[in-house]
């Protein structure tokens, strides 16, 4: 890839053989350069949402005036949050929904009449924004995820679930004094403050690590939602659903060689995952082993079959004809498992984990859905 | 390959979340209780009483509104009683 310093020695070589023709090429690529990166914001509502806090933010502190405060916090936070949001993939979808901040006119000689529902949220000055982030983060996980399990689901699951979420979604921004100030005043004290919670924290976290948490649990628990509509809680829902996390974490932590169930199969969950990720397995056995895998998953009636690959990063460096192999037959055992299975392949998802030993992994979640 | 999280959809639903300024908080606060004919407003979680500035969030819930000071935990155990 070019760097900064290449373009600029192409550039004068290109005037110094040119010359006034060199220099109108160059400045005619930089106008449409710049005009491809206007169009890319402005077709983006939250590129352009994002954009429009930043100048309003420039225009703030050269007038202090707080009609423009009140805009560049507005489109701050909405541009910032929706961008982040959009690297939140669940399932198909992306996780929360999507926010619309409205500001209520207080100097208006009218009243506010609130509606049923509807979340009234006072704001700090623009010269906290980050505060301002967090808050508003939060209430939007709380009110558009987990929608229909959260009457099952205990306190403090429900709260590491959330709290999680919030994390991520504060990651995604990527700023440090966003997610720090979170971590520092909401996150820890939270986790220190209530029994249970850490426990169920920790998993939540290894599952989240692995990848396993938005692209698996949540799409796992949204569908048990749907499943469960409008019937009581009762304590098997609620074995249930630990029952998937504990199933998700023993995953998680699964060392080298270990085994753990791949399987999780209760009254309204029926999950099956195949991981390929063993070195020596897929390149002296290829894709029979996990076939057989997946016709046993088949044959026990799994309603969804996750297969988990995890790139060998580290298998490059000492031999690169083998991470090619490797590489070669999980392909293929895609297309032979779309080729010879009655599957709808729901979503396939590309991402990057840390495994167990604390290396960057880069790894492919895809959910089949087998049609009995 | 997008490795910052793969290819998904966007939907067009949006959580809309009314925010007041902080300035302007007094007459909002103000025009409520006058409205609701609210005698006190008091944190639906602490109790304790809700002036312009201690407030923090407000809700209808079953036709009530419940209010929510700036103590810290009241916000995020108040956002909780939402979900529910």
């Amino acid at each position: 890839m070019a760097t900064i310093l290449d373009i600029l020695v192409e550039s004068i070589e290109l005037i110094k053989k040119y010359r006034v023709l060199g220099l109108v090429v160059l400045l005619s690529s930089l106008v449409i350069y710049l005009i491809i990166c206007l169009l890319r914001i402005l077709l983006d509502v939250d590129k352009s949402d994002y954009w429009r806090g930043r100048i309003y933010k420039f225009i703030y502190k050269l007038t202090k005036k707080r009609e423009v405060e009140k805009k560049y916090i507005a489109n701050d936070i909405t541009g910032r949050l929706n961008l982040a949001r959009r690297q939140m993939p669940f399932g198909k979808e992306s996780i929360p929904k999507a926010l619309k901040v409205e500001w209520i006119d207080g100097t208006e000689g009218e009243s506010y009449v609130p509606k049923e529902g509807e979340l009234i949220v006072k704001l700090d000055s623009a010269e906290v924004q980050e505060k301002n982030i967090v808050y508003l983060a939060q209430a939007l996980v709380s009110r558009t995820t987990l929608i229909g399990i959260r009457y099952i689901l205990n306190e403090p699951l429900e709260n590491a679930i959330d709290l999680n979420l919030v994390k991520n979604l504060l990651k995604e921004i990527k700023n440090r004094t966003i997610l720090d100030w979170y971590m520092k005043y909401e996150y820890m004290p939270k986790i220190d403050q209530r029994e249970g919670l850490k426990e169920w924290n920790s998993k939540i976290v290894e599952i989240d690590e692995r990848g396993l948490f938005t692209r698996l649990l949540l799409v796992e628990l949204d569908n048990y939602g749907k499943t469960i509509a409008g019937r009581p809680k009762t304590n098997e829902m609620e074995l249930e659903i630990e029952g998937l996390i504990e199933f998700l974490y023993k995953i998680a932590t699964k060392t080298y060689g270990e085994n753990a169930p791949l399987d999780y199969i209760s009254n309204s969950i029926k999950i099956g995952v195949l991981i390929v990720g063993e070195t020596n397995k897929v390149l002296f056995s290829g894709i029979e082993p996990y076939i057989r895998a997946f016709i046993y998953k088949l044959n026990q009636r799994i309603e969804a079959i996750y297969v988990l690959s995890f790139s060998k990063e580290f298998l490059r460096e000492h031999d690169e004809k083998s991470s090619k192999t490797f590489e070669e037959i999980q392909t293929f055992l895609h297309q032979k498992i779309e080729q010879d299975f009655k599957v709808q392949k729901d979503f396939e998802l590309a991402f990057l984990c840390t495994d167990v030993s604390g290396r960057k992994r880069k790894a492919k979640c895809i959910r089949y859905i087998p049609i009995y | 390959m997008n490795y910052g999280g793969g290819k998904t959809k966007t939907i067009n639903i949006k959580e809309i979340i009314k925010i007041v300024h902080h300035k302007e908080v007094g007459d909002f606060l103000e025009s409520i209780i006058k409205l609701e004919k609210i005698e006190e407003a008091t944190c639906n979680i602490c109790g304790t009483k809700v002036t312009p500035e201690n407030f923090k969030a407000l809700v209808r819930k079953s036709g009530k509104i419940l209010f929510c000071c700036n103590k810290p935990g009241c916000y995020k155990l108040f956002i909780e009683t939402l979900r529910k």
